[in-house]
């Protein structure tokens, strides 16, 4: 299973995607979700998809077999010693709730890629 | 074989309720329920269910319908949940199996699985083993199935599965009902296997199933034999005689039917299609299956042959015993004797002595007034025969003419 492309929203309601934005352009606070699409398919035919949030950090490094998409709550120094000098760490954020919320149900039912 | 539920798109009759489970933090914020069934369609819509950040909640569901056993033998219960939207930092911590009523109480804990910690971060079909104890149940009470998730981190997480999976369970599947050996029950929708047992046992009447107008499909499609059905003889018929299925469309409609018209348990006449069903009645009689003179109703169809809508000449046993009954109306004086289809044979069997005319007052008449004589007064050796200008003269016997004995 391969990352086909992504979405991400940001606490100040901006919305960024790989079809446009590069990751490491992408603004380095604020993340709130990003959601991953996989080569694999639903059976109805929509792609597989994961979804990232709730964590301090978001990151693309260079893996063994392509790109890897983490997340977790380490420190960027950690992430650096762990992946590498290159890793694009983007910051993730706190959000009232109604904005959470509505961020979640676009990210749930954006499930076309591209 | 053992009972299999496949994970449909429709939802629980249950809707989301925690069952036996009683999960750290309640329902999911979006929690999902579906029915699973024993050759149900299995799902294609992704559901998302919502984790609320840091709890532990029951986020998804699968009911199936009244297992209709009253044993449910013990085993293992594999639960399958196919995740095509994973999420981070989501686990899968229990997988409990519940027993329900069908007014969606729980009645006891079948077996569960509290010791996971299966990532939802990877899509793909996740695999759980639960243990189940024996269970004493009513025939109407349900599986219901909770997974209990856990959202490991300070946010709430959806994720999305597809219901679209097999259940396997160990409950072995209510023997396959063959009514005459060949057809198996669960091709029949919506049928409680278990009630059928008794059913079969003849403790249930077949109208009182919920699935009786489905058996009764198959049996008017021809897939059941009417006559292996033990309480068939009065169910189908009964939809028969409301008028919903014309009784000519079932399959053994000549045999079922008419044996019980035959016995006299159902008057003909109470059949509203007996208009057209005696037709078939008529093709038992022709075939000499079935003796008229046992017939309750034998005399609708002596009606019909008088009113010509089945010839006399048709009937196979007519030439022996159908002509006597026929006579014994007439000898009776019920039915003119001119009327009849079969009138002029009747009349040569008479001629030819095979009848004894004088016995039958209608057709004595008749003849009286048509050769204008009274036949009391003939002599015997004198018979009577048709010539231009009139009915019948006198000409002496001969063994080519026909020939009248006084009885």
């Amino acid at each position: 299973m391969k990352v086909i492309g992504w979405r991400a929203w940001y606490a100040d309601g901006s919305k960024y995607d790989s079809k446009t934005t590069d990751w490491k352009n992408l603004p380095d606070d604020g993340v709130l979700i990003i959601v991953l699409y996989l080569d694999g398919k639903r059976p109805d035919g929509k792609p597989l998809r994961r979804i990232n949030s709730g964590v301090d950090w978001y990151f693309k490094a260079r893996g063994l077999k392509g790109s890897i998409y983490g997340l977790n709550n380490d420190t960027p120094e950690e992430n650096k010693k762990r992946y590498g000098e290159d890793v694009s760490l983007k910051q993730g954020k706190w959000t009232d709730e109604p904005t959470m919320y509505q961020v979640e149900k676009e990210a749930t039912e954006a499930v076309d890629w591209p | 074989m053992a009972l299999i539920l496949v994970q449909t798109d429709t939802v629980a009759p249950c809707g989301t309720i925690l069952a036996c489970t009683s999960p750290l933090d309640g329902l999911a914020v979006t929690p999902q329920a579906r029915l699973a069934e024993d050759g149900g369609d299995a799902g294609s819509g992704e559901l998302s269910a919502t984790i609320y950040k840091a709890d532990t909640q029951a986020g998804v569901m699968f009911e199936s319908p009244a297992v209709g056993q009253t044993t449910w033998q013990a085993g293992t219960y594999t639960v399958r949940l196919n995740v095509t939207t994973a999420v981070a930092l989501l686990v899968l911590r229990e997988v409990h199996v519940c027993r329900v009523n069908s007014s969606c109480v729980s009645q006891e804990i079948v077996g569960n699985n509290t010791g996971l910690s299966i990532s939802m971060a990877i899509t793909g079909v996740k695999t759980v083993d639960v243990e189940g104890v024996e269970q004493s149940a009513s025939a109407t009470d349900r599986i219901y199935i909770v997974l209990i998730f856990e959202a490991t981190n300070h946010a709430s997480l959806t994720f999305g599965f597809t219901p679209d999976q097999n259940i396997d369970t160990p409950i072995a599947e209510a023997q396959e009902f063959v009514y005459s050996g060949d057809i198996p029950l669960s091709p029949i929708p919506d049928t409680p296997k278990g009630l059928m047992d008794m059913v079969y046992a003849g403790d249930i009447p077949l109208s009182a199933l919920p699935s009786y107008v489905s058996i009764l499909d198959r049996v008017y499609a021809g897939d059941i034999p009417l006559a292996v059905l033990p309480d068939a003889p009065v169910a189908p018929l009964e939809k028969s005689y409301a008028g919903d299925i014309p009784l000519i469309t079932l399959p053994d409609f000549s045999k079922a039917i008419l044996e019980k018209s035959y016995a006299g348990a159902i008057a003909l006449a109470l059949v509203p299609n007996s208009v057209y069903g005696l037709f078939g009645a008529n093709e038992f009689i022709y075939a000499g299956d079935i003796p008229l003179t046992a017939l309750p109703s034998y005399s609708s169809i002596l009606d019909r042959v008088y009113q010509g809508a089945i010839p006399l000449a048709l009937m196979p046993n007519s030439i022996s015993s159908l002509v006597e009954i026929l006579q014994e109306f007439v000898y009776g004086g019920d039915i003119p004797l001119f009327i009849l289809p079969g009138y002029s044979s009747m009349l040569e069997k008479a001629y030819e002595g095979d009848i004894p005319v004088l016995l039958t007052p209608s057709s004595l008449c008749l003849l009286e007034q048509q050769v204008g004589v009274s036949l009391r007064a003939k002599r015997p050796g004198m018979i009577y025969t048709k010539k231009p200008g009139s009915f019948y003269s006198k000409t002496p016997r001969s063994a080519t003419t026909k020939s009248m004995r006084k009885g």
